[in-house]
């Protein structure tokens, strides 16, 4: 059949004379499409249009020809069926609720049934009984063929197998001529096809290379597969540019994996003056031929959100994305605003979102997106179950009160081709209708992500002059130069991996490709010979690396003349990069201050700035007067944040509730009134949360910290008596011409009218953070600074687990008993009974920090390194710049 | 020495014997891959395929270069190659029978390489799951996730939704609150816990899924039993018999006269004879304890202390009973353990901890499994526990897929580092093999390089292994002793120090590896001993290090094979790297700087965060302030004060006054960054940052090459993130996390800079190995912490949960394990000096910062100078006498860092771009003709699915089909009973067409109708009649307008009057209103198109053309001519 020196043009010179010319791809018969156009072009301006398509098209031609003519009564099941079929039958297996990745269990069983169809492999020998693997799929296909004979359906696989019979029956036109292109291997199927065709007298003619003459032929080898890819992309435009009219293909065998690097490599390479142009290309110089999953169009991402949210809710993260999608009504006009709403969301540890939420939380600051989720709301079926019709319905209707994809924005070629291939999944999907009756909308929703994620979607390019492509899609094009990357000898040949659905002796036997070594050996030599012959120059490449582990060239490619990339792929392209670097000095600049706050005017932030301005000045100033905060990323649960506000807030209930030491003492329901307090505290710091286990965890938060409270409360009854003051309400103060807000969390009134400062704790605590020129802890200092009268006491609560007690300087253990001891801890004071002296201290320090901060001092300077282990600016201060960092120590807190 | 031959040449021939199988220890430099391929090629050269040997190395890198071996072996072998060396003449002969062996069978392995299985054991399960995947529960293999991020994020995520389940009904008895409570309702932490757990389920999991967590309790017990028992036999068997006696009756005596409430010796009262050794009697054997040794457990020295009067006869006695037991070696140590001893039960609360953890932790494996469902990705765990399981499946029901029962042979490289897991996928492989029967195991490995634990890497399964064997199989031990790699003097320095720091015996339990001693291979030279240097503090260790680098550099030749800093860990490097910087020497550190902490990638970083979160404030104040623009203090005041302000919206607001210079900056720096907000969704996230990153001039902001490389890896890494949906900030860190920076692979940078773990088979010429004084890393804790010790049944497990948060005291039991997983630590850090030391061939420095204590001596805080002080102490002493310690007093305190306040601050300026800088104009594009025929893409409509619509379209392309038939076939044999007859056609088509069966009578029935309709019209009926030159979807190219167009006519002829038709149906529906206002509006819509049809039929004929539009389901009708506007 395969008539030696028979080439492209001999199968364009017969398509011309109306033989049909089929292809083993569909790439294949666009080239071959576009090589006639050529062709005619130059002698014609109108011409018939050839018949040339690829075999699975064939195939289907037929098939429909007998459906017009009324021959069958079989129904052809499309993807999205054949598929959901056999996820039924395999789902229906004993082991199937055990397995571990069931979707690809039932796609390995439909790839297998069909390679046994292609293969003449036959499924009912009593060898299959012997392994799981192949006894299951011996009773699948039975399942599967008694499934498709009840309800008169066929599939794509079978359908192949009727239309010979059919072709010998005469119902189907024959034809005068065939010419089959590029096919690596013929199945006995498709042979049988062909036979009938001939057999009603059609010739027929196989062309597996396309030029006669071996293409000149070289070996290179690179250091990796980023070099290599490099150079393949050097060469390629080194080539254009020698004959602006060649067409140049690179073939990438592992194509999916290096898709997105190729792509930069090749952009950079090819157009550099698109990187940084914010604009797409008009004119492309290369193309890559591999389709991607349609979900990962982001066109089409966006519309899985708004489904999910519709359906089950997102996540707090996926609802940032959706709010940050440019496919939404309003979303330049709302960008800033949408952001916003996602920041708030974070801050308030919102984990899960309905639609109804998202729409409220967006409600005052995104009018437009308010607006189209209602809508969206709105048009939600409430019903829980429906036909996969009627939520395929509902999902576009949902789509299309959101407004997705977004009317003010113009759609690019690609994406209109995307909403054009989802347009037909969402058919597909309805059309499930007839093997099932009714599902739920997270059913439904399950299904179609699973169908996008399948359903591989290629756009249409407008062909340019360099073709990037897998090794397969090569097969029947042609081209002036060609390179071959990655031909390590571990990749090519290949290692043989068989179903393990089909009895591999069978498969050998039966002629299976990649069955076993010598058949993946036999089929890598034809892909090379048809590689060499496929264009005037072939390059082969192989990296020599991959990670860590070194990589030798093919086996196949020796007798090949190896040469040196340099040879070959001209001088290496200039990048941005080498362009601009070290290109000019960087000025140096020293910028440590920023404006000036005007006297007595009031600051944000309390003593936060006087806490980060002792820390780090810098830290203040960014944090506090430009507004440079880390986005928070809440976890569920309590966070120390919340856990902490709890604490403080049932503290101030609870002694807003017993004011004196002595209604503590009398108190007879103490436990009953700790609760209450802790309960209505969790509530206010909206910890209480709306699902069960929140809620449980709620319920054992009051637990805690009500111990908590119970340990502290020993403590306090044998201190002499006290009164608990009213927490203040906005007390503002002035330090160093600031007017900033400083709360206590508690002060005492004691008998003789001294007061005893309390800072809540609930993490470590140390009281050397209030002393030096440099205090950690400020907060307590600048209270007792700022305070009149005296002080009898300033100390922390701590209310950590296991650590619950008074820490700080209290001259008399009657007033409040600490832990840690006044005179042990200052030297300098040691003898007084006041806190005078301290206090005098402290205010000088308070106020040269206040000024510092007024006066817009901002140097890097951190107290010390532990300072910054909390601090979001390291990147923007680069204190740290190039170093290497400690490795964040794993607590080991039981040691 | 006279002989080429290394002292242990008959070891190594012998382990060539093809009929027996092996456990060989390998030290560092004895050559151990050689032998292992060796053997490979020995086995190959006997095999009936390929496939039965299987060798499964360590790392991918290993398995490589085994490969390469074995295949030059065999291409050298082809070629005919010699060679003078014996070595490598044998194993060309090896490959020579290889090759002949080949050739026989038809291998064709020089054409198959893949053929050849030498693998790591993950690849090794991935191809059983992939041999059986319903035995493994797979149903089809899966895509693992390879970086450590993944698999935290799964880990973490099941971990949460494991806590989730709290209250629900799979939480049983409260479990989840129990640990909650435990832990302080901590939920992060508890979370964290839990996903450390699930990161190493393969340890735990199989001996607590599916049982009771009562018969577990006492199971446990009885462990505690025996462990208890043991220690106490351990003493029993110590004491000498002559002695037993007389301690009875001493013990007793003492007892009995320090009678009183605060008796020490309690339990000694009425003592007559030896204890039993069960747990009752254990009060009893620590009574003897505390008889003997003082409570800081040295033997009693002041014997009143327990009632023996000075000079008394029992006081002479008792002396003598002393002297007599201190004799006894290991006696004092065996006491000492009945300290550490756990109870025999456990606490009722603390079983509850357990018992509840016993029930959380199953949970969240269940979840885990969800997961990897969910996101259709696994880890290597699972994989590996499918595989055995699978296998251990496919034996019970003896099915067996040929690829394992083919499997004859089975080599393991590196086996010190085996995993629990993996030894019991090699033990389900291997069952049933005997020796003799021609099927071998060949274990190779170095149980003193053993420094894998943090990868689960047991050191005691190299020991069972050689003591005991796997399975039935008792692979003989062989040792080699040479070691090629190191000069003499390093060797006998091996030899000398190492004696002293491991043990005198090995022990499985214990992770206790003996020495063995080396010998240097024979054509070495002596060389020069190693040499420790002392360092004040960490910056004194920098420029010692960079001293010792400058020396070796000076002397390229005889450090051709490399120059190398050893580190325990990374951060032991920041003063070394920065001094070596300093001093302008280029380096080459392997995973050692994080990408991250590149200045380069973290303006990266923060362009990136700031292009995904318009409101990400610290991002864009970044931005602003990177060197690319670098706005002063006061311009950020200007366009942040307002904090309720996007900032993008500020940039963008006239209003706001900003000095000359930063809104010249920001005239650059504004359309770059309006240009990647508005490209979002249309071009990738890589795209979007390299672009704003390369138009703002961050290239130009690099400082050193290596950060070229460095912002490519970082894109690469945005490519990969943003695969599945742009990331958050959160999620782009965690990517970031683990990467590592490029090293510079320039030829000047000639120091290589490595972890231990890093440089492991790696040898150098020069070795460094700074850091000695650091102290080492304490483990972090566990939920669960484990044992599982070897019984006669197999192996038994003993679990402790972890300890309350906020407990002052430990639990024994948990206390106990603890201490033994130390012990293990330990001997692992004496086995990573071993490493670390032996990677040198001619030179070895050692350099330490000592921390001493006031007797002189180490502190005990893990460091690898402890380890070595007792051998190296003197050599300090000597070295500095007095001066020394004044180094050691200045750096005893804490971490010898210089106090901050010491120091005066250094200013940190800005960089940034000179003022006025612009975008070079770059480099240029590809230039090229293109097609001038290239063909269009087509244009699209804007579609949205539409079930109405779409059910229009379906119909339409049957009524076309049928309409082409209905032309061929003749008109005038098609009439409405015709078409009534062909319904069931039109529903196989419709139903074919993918139309839901509900709809399908429907549509058919309007099929029906337009095909009725349009045969009950005249002109319908002329349009399908036959006419001369007639076609139906007639298929026509040809150049329009520069462009090659395809175009497809539903039906075209030439009337009578000669005038050329071209036609189209339309299957348009039109309800209500105006139907030729809407049939006007159609024509409209499809004029463009069908004139187009006619220029091109004007390019073949210049027959008058007339344009027709057929609507079947309207009966309508409109037709015009064409008029060329060319003519
Ligand atoms: S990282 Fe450290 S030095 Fe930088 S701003 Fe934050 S606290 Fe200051």
């Amino acid at each position: 059949m395969s008539p030696n020196g028979f080439a492209l043009s001999d199968a364009l010179a017969a398509a011309e004379q109306g033989a049909t010319i089929l292809t083993a791809n569909k790439r294949s018969s666009r080239t071959l499409l576009q090589a006639y156009d050529r062709r005619q072009s130059e002698k014609a301006r109108v011409w018939a249009t050839p018949d040339i398509l690829s075999w699975d098209g064939f195939v289907l031609r037929c098939w429909n020809e007998l459906v017009y003519s009324g021959s069958t009564s079989l129904t052809l099941l499309n993807a999205a069926q054949e598929r959901a079929l056999w996820a039924q039958i395999v789902g229906s297996h004993g082991a199937a609720a055990e397995l571990l990745n069931p979707s690809a269990t039932a796609e390995n069983a439909q790839r297998a049934w069909r390679l046994a169809m292609a293969y003449r492999v036959p499924l009912d020998l009593p060898v299959y009984q012997a392994r799981p693997e192949t006894a299951a799929l011996a009773s699948w296909a039975e399942a599967f063929a008694t499934a498709c004979r009840r309800a008169s359906w066929i599939d794509e696989a079978s359908m192949a197998d009727v239309v010979p019979g059919e072709v010998l029956a005469g119902r189907i036109t024959s034809r005068r001529r065939l010419v089959l292109v590029g096919f690596d291997q013929i199945t006995p199927q498709q042979r049988e096809l062909v036979e009938a065709f001939v057999s009603r007298g059609a010739e027929c003619a196989e062309l597996e290379r396309l030029r006669n003459v071996a293409g000149e032929a070289c070996v290179v080898a690179a250091a990796d597969t980023s070099s290599e890819i490099k150079a393949a992309a050097s060469w390629a435009r080194y080539k254009l540019e020698s004959s602006p009219e060649a067409r140049i293909g690179v073939i990438v065998p592992d194509l999916d994996a290096v898709r997105s690097k190729l792509e930069s490599v090749f952009r950079a390479a090819l157009q550099p003056n698109l990187i940084p142009a914010g604009a797409p290309p008009k004119r492309e110089a290369f193309e890559i031929s591999l389709g991607r999953p349609l979900i990962e169009y982001s066109i089409i991402n966006t519309a899985f959100l708004v489904l999910r949210l519709a359906a089950r809710g997102l996540t707090l993260a996926e609802a940032g994305a959706l709010l940050r999608s440019p496919f939404l009504p309003g979303a330049e006009q709302e960008l800033s605003s949408r952001a916003d709403v996602d920041i708030r969301l974070r801050r308030n540890r919102v984990l899960e979102l309905s639609l109804s939420k998202l729409a409220s939380a967006a409600y005052s600051r995104c009018p437009v997106l308010t607006k189209h989720l209602d809508a969206a709301r709105r048009g939600w079926p409430s019903d829980a179950n429906m036909s996969p019709r009627s939520w395929a319905e509902a999902a576009s209707a949902v789509l299309d009160a959101a407004g997705w994809p977004n009317q003010e924005r113009t759609l690019s070629s690609d994406e209109h081709q995307a909403l054009s291939a989802w347009s037909d999944l969402l058919a597909d999907l309805g059309s499930l209708d007839a093997l099932e009756a009714v599902m739920t909308a997270e059913q439904f929703y399950a299904r179609l992500e699973d169908a996008a994620e399948q359903r591989v979607f290629e756009p249409e390019k407008s062909g340019a002059p360099i073709q990037v492509m897998g090794l397969l899609e090569a097969a029947g094009s042609e081209f002036d130069h060609v390179w071959v990357v990655g031909l390590h000898d571990a990749a090519w040949p290949a290692h043989a991996a068989p179903t393990p659905y089909i009895p591999p002796a069978l498969q050998a036997q039966c002629g299976v490709p990649h069955a076993s070594p010598a058949a993946e050996l036999a089929f890598a030599r034809r892909v090379r010979d048809r590689l060499l012959h496929s264009a005037g120059e072939v390059v082969f490449s192989y990296p020599r690396k991959e990670g860590d582990a070194d990589l030798r060239r093919s086996p196949l490619l020796d007798g090949i003349e190896t040469r040196v990339i340099e040879e070959i792929a001209g001088t290496p392209v200039e990048t941005w990069t080498n362009a601009m670097f070290g290109c000019c000095e960087l000025d140096s600049l020293c910028d440590e201050s920023g404006p000036a706050l005007a006297k007595g005017v009031e600051a944000r932030g309390g003593t936060r700035i006087l806490e980060f301005q002792s820390a780090c000045p810098f830290r203040a100033f960014f944090e506090l007067r430009l507004g440079a905060r880390e986005i928070e990323s809440p976890q569920p649960g309590l966070d120390n944040r919340q856990r902490g506000t709890i604490v403080h807030i049932a503290m101030e209930h609870l002694w807003k509730t017993l004011k004196t030491r002595r209604a503590l003492l009398e108190c007879t329901n103490l436990d009953d009134v700790i609760e209450g307090c802790v309960t209505s505290a969790i509530e206010e710091a909206h910890a209480g949360g709306a699902s069960e286990w929140e809620k449980r965890l709620a319920q054992i938060e009051c637990g805690r910290v009500s111990d908590l409270i119970r340990q502290l409360l020993e403590f306090e009854k044998y201190r002499s008596e006290f009164t608990v003051l009213e927490p203040e309400q906005d007390r503002v103060v002035d330090i160093g011409g600031l007017r900033v807000q400083i709360k206590a969390d508690r002060v005492d009134e004691l008998e003789d009218g001294a007061r005893v400062l309390i800072d809540y704790k609930t993490g470590e605590v140390d009281c050397g953070e209030w002393e030096g020129e440099r205090p950690l802890a400020p907060q307590l200092p600048a209270y007792a600074a700022t305070t009149e009268g005296d002080i009898a006491a300033v100390a922390f609560a701590q209310m950590k687990v296991g650590k619950v007690r008074f820490t700080g300087y209290s001259p008399d253990p009657a007033v409040l008993p600490c832990s840690n001891p006044f005179r042990k801890t200052e030297p300098g004071t040691l003898g007084e009974s006041s806190l005078a002296p301290v206090v005098d201290r402290w205010k000088r320090i308070i106020e040269r920090l206040a000024t510092e901060y007024r006066e817009g001092h901002a140097a890097v300077d951190r107290a010390n390194e532990d300072v910054c282990k909390y601090c979001a600016l390291p990147a923007i201060c680069r204190v740290e710049d190039d170093l290497i960092q400690a490795e964040e120590e794993e607590a080991a807190d039981d040691e | 020495m006279m002989s080429n031959e290394p002292r242990d040449a008959a070891v190594r021939r012998e382990a060539l014997t093809p009929s027996r199988s092996f456990i060989v220890q390998a030290p560092a430099g004895s050559g151990k891959t050689e032998l292992l391929s060796q053997r490979y090629l020995t086995l190959l050269g006997l095999a009936e395929e390929p496939e039965e040997i299987v060798a499964i190395t360590f790392t991918k890198k290993a398995a490589g270069e085994m490969r390469d071996r074995v295949l030059n072996a065999i291409r050298a072998a082809q070629a005919g190659e010699t060679s003078m060396d014996d070595h490598t003449r044998a194993t060309i002969a090896l490959g020579a029978s290889v090759l002949s062996r080949d050739r026989e069978r038809g291998w064709g392995i020089l054409d198959s390489p893949s053929r050849l299985r030498i693998q790591t054991i993950d690849s090794f399960s991935h191809s059983i799951v992939q041999q059986v995947p319903l035995d493994a529960r797979f149903g089809a293999v899966m895509g693992i996730a390879e970086d450590e991020a993944t698999r935290d994020r799964l880990c973490m995520d099941a971990a949460f939704s494991a806590i989730k389940l709290l209250g629900s009904e799979k939480d049983k008895n409260d479990a989840i609150a129990r640990v909650l409570t435990h832990l302080d309702n901590n939920v992060g932490e508890v979370a964290k816990l839990v996903a450390a757990m699930l990161k190493q389920r393969d340890q735990w999991e199989r001996h607590i899924s599916g049982n009771d967590p009562k018969l577990l309790r006492d199971q446990f017990e009885a462990v505690l039993g025996t462990i208890v028992c043991d220690a106490l036999r351990r003493v029993d068997r110590l004491i000498p018999r002559g002695c037993r006696d007389e301690l009875v009756d001493l013990a007793r005596w003492s007892a009995d006269t320090l009678s009183g409430p605060k008796n020490m010796l309690e339990a000694c009262v009425d003592l007559d004879r030896m204890p039993e050794c069960s747990p009752e009697a254990c009060a009893t054997w620590i009574g003897i304890r505390k008889f003997l040794l003082t409570n800081t457990g040295s033997w009693r020295k002041r014997h009143t202390d327990i009632g023996f009067e000075r000079g008394t006869p029992e006081q002479q006695r008792f002396a003598e009973l002393l002297k007599a037991l201190m004799q006894v070696p290991g006696l004092e140590s065996a006491l000492l353990a009945l300290d550490k001893l756990p109870g025999t039960r456990f606490e009722n609360y603390q079983w509850e901890v357990l018992e509840a953890l016993l029930t959380l932790l199953p949970i969240a494996t269940a979840e885990l499994r969800k997961l990897f469902r969910e996101r259709s990705t696994t880890d290597f765990i699972e994989v590996a526990q499918a595989a055995s399981n699978a296998i251990e499946r496919c034996r019970v029901g003896k099915r067996l897929p040929s690829t394992i029962t083919r499997i004859r042979h089975l080599l393991v490289d590196e086996f010190q580092d085996t995993s629990v897991m993996q030894w019991r996928l090699l033990r389900a492989v291997t069952d049933g093999w005997k020796d003799g029967d021609g099927r071998t195991l060949f274990l190779v490995g170095d149980p003193m390089q053993s420094i894998y634990r943090f990868r689960q890497a047991e050191v005691g399964l190299f020991l069972q292994a050689r003591q005991k064997g796997l399975g039935e199989l008792k692979p003989k031990s062989l040792v080699l002793t040479v070691n090629f790699r190191s000069d003499a003097a390093l060797v006998d320095w091996f030899n000398e120090k190492f004696e002293g720091i491991f043990g005198d015996r090995d022990d499985a339990t214990r992770g206790l590896v003996k020495f063995s001693q080396c010998d240097p291979g024979p054509r070495k030279p002596g060389g020069l001993r190693p040499r420790i240097f002392w360092a004040a503090d960490e910056s004194d260790e920098a420029s010692r290090v960079v001293d010792l680098v400058r020396d070796a550099l000076a002397r390229p030749d005889e450090n051709q094979k490399g120059i190398a800093i050893l580190v325990r860990a990374r951060s032991h490097l920041a003063s070394i790297i920065a001094e070596l910087r300093k001093a302008g020497i280029r380096f080459q550190a392997v995973d050692i700087e994080k990408l991250g902490e590149r200045a380069v990638i973290s303006d990266l970083v923060m362009l990136t965060r700031a292009l995904l979160h318009p409101a990400d404030r610290a991002a864009w104040i970044a931005v602003l302030r990177a060197p690319w623009c670098g706005l002063t203090l006061n311009d950020l005041y200007e366009l942040c004060r307002d904090h309720d302000v996007a900032i993008w919206t500020a940039l963008n607001d006239s209003t706001i006054a900003l000095s000359t210079d930063g809104a010249r900056q920001l005239e650059r720096v504004r359309p770059v960054l309006r240009a990647a907000i508005e490209t979002a969704g249309r071009k990738s996230l890589r795209e979007r940052v390299e672009g704003a990153w390369i138009a703002l001039g961050g290239p130009a902001c690099i400082r050193e090459t290596v950060d070229v490389e460095n912002a490519e890896a970082y894109f690469d890494m945005l490519d990969d993130l943003a695969r599945e949906g742009e990331p958050a900030a959160e999620e782009l860190a965690a990517a970031l996390g683990g990467l590592f920076a490029k090293p510079d692979s320039s030829d000047e940078a000639r120091v290589k800079i490595l972890t231990v773990h890093k440089a492991k088979g790696l040898e150098f010429d020069t070795v460094i190995v700074p850091g000695l004084g650091r102290a080492g890393q304490r483990d972090s804790s566990r939920l669960l912490i484990w044992e599982e010790r070897p019984s006669e049944t197999g192996t038994e497990l003993l679990l402790a949960p972890i300890t309350q948060k906020g407990a002052e005291f430990r639990d024994p039991i948990y206390q106990y394990l603890r201490t033994l997983e130390s012990e293990r630590a330990v001997e692992e850090t004496k086995r990573l000096l071993y490493v670390a030391v032996t990677r040198a061939r001619k030179q070895l420095y050692l350099v330490a910062v000592p921390k001493l204590k006031e007797d002189g001596n180490v502190r005990k805080d893990g460091s690898l100078l402890w380890y070595l002080w007792p051998s190296v102490a003197e050599e300090y002493r000597g070295e500095f006498s007095d001066s020394g310690l004044q180094i050691a007093a200045s750096s005893g305190d804490d971490d010898g860092e210089p106090s901050s306040d010491a120091k005066e601050r250094q200013p940190i300026p800005i960089h940034r771009l000179p003022d006025g800088w612009q975008l070079p104009p770059g480099p240029s594009p590809v230039c090229w003709t293109a097609e001038q025929d290239s063909t269009a893409v087509p244009e699209f409509d804007r579609v949205t699915y539409d079930w109405a619509k779409d059910r229009a379209r379906r119909i339409g392309t049957v009524v076309h089909a049928m309409l082409q038939r209905v032309a061929r076939d003749g008109a005038a044999n098609w009439n409405a009973s015709k078409v009534a007859a062909s319904r069931t056609l039109f529903r196989t088509a419709l139903a074919g067409q993918g139309l839901a069966p509900a709809d399908v009578d429907g549509a058919a029935a309007e099929v029906e109708r337009a095909l009725v309709q349009i045969l009950q019209d005249a002109k319908g009926c002329w349009t399908l009649a036959p006419h001369s030159e007639a076609g139906s979807e007639y298929a026509l190219s040809g150049v329009l307008d520069g462009q090659v167009r395809h175009f497809k006519f539903d039906r075209t002829f030439v009337d009578e009057n000669g005038t050329r038709w071209i036609i189209d149906f339309k299957t348009s529906t039109h309800e209500g209103g105006d139907l030729q206002q809407f049939l006007d509006n159609e024509q409209e819509r499809y004029r463009a198109q069908l004139e187009n049809y006619a220029r091109l039929m004007r390019e073949v004929e210049q027959r008058t053309i007339k344009l027709g539009l057929y609507f079947p389901l309207l009966r309508a009708w409109r037709e015009w001519e064409y008029e060329s506007s060319g003519h």
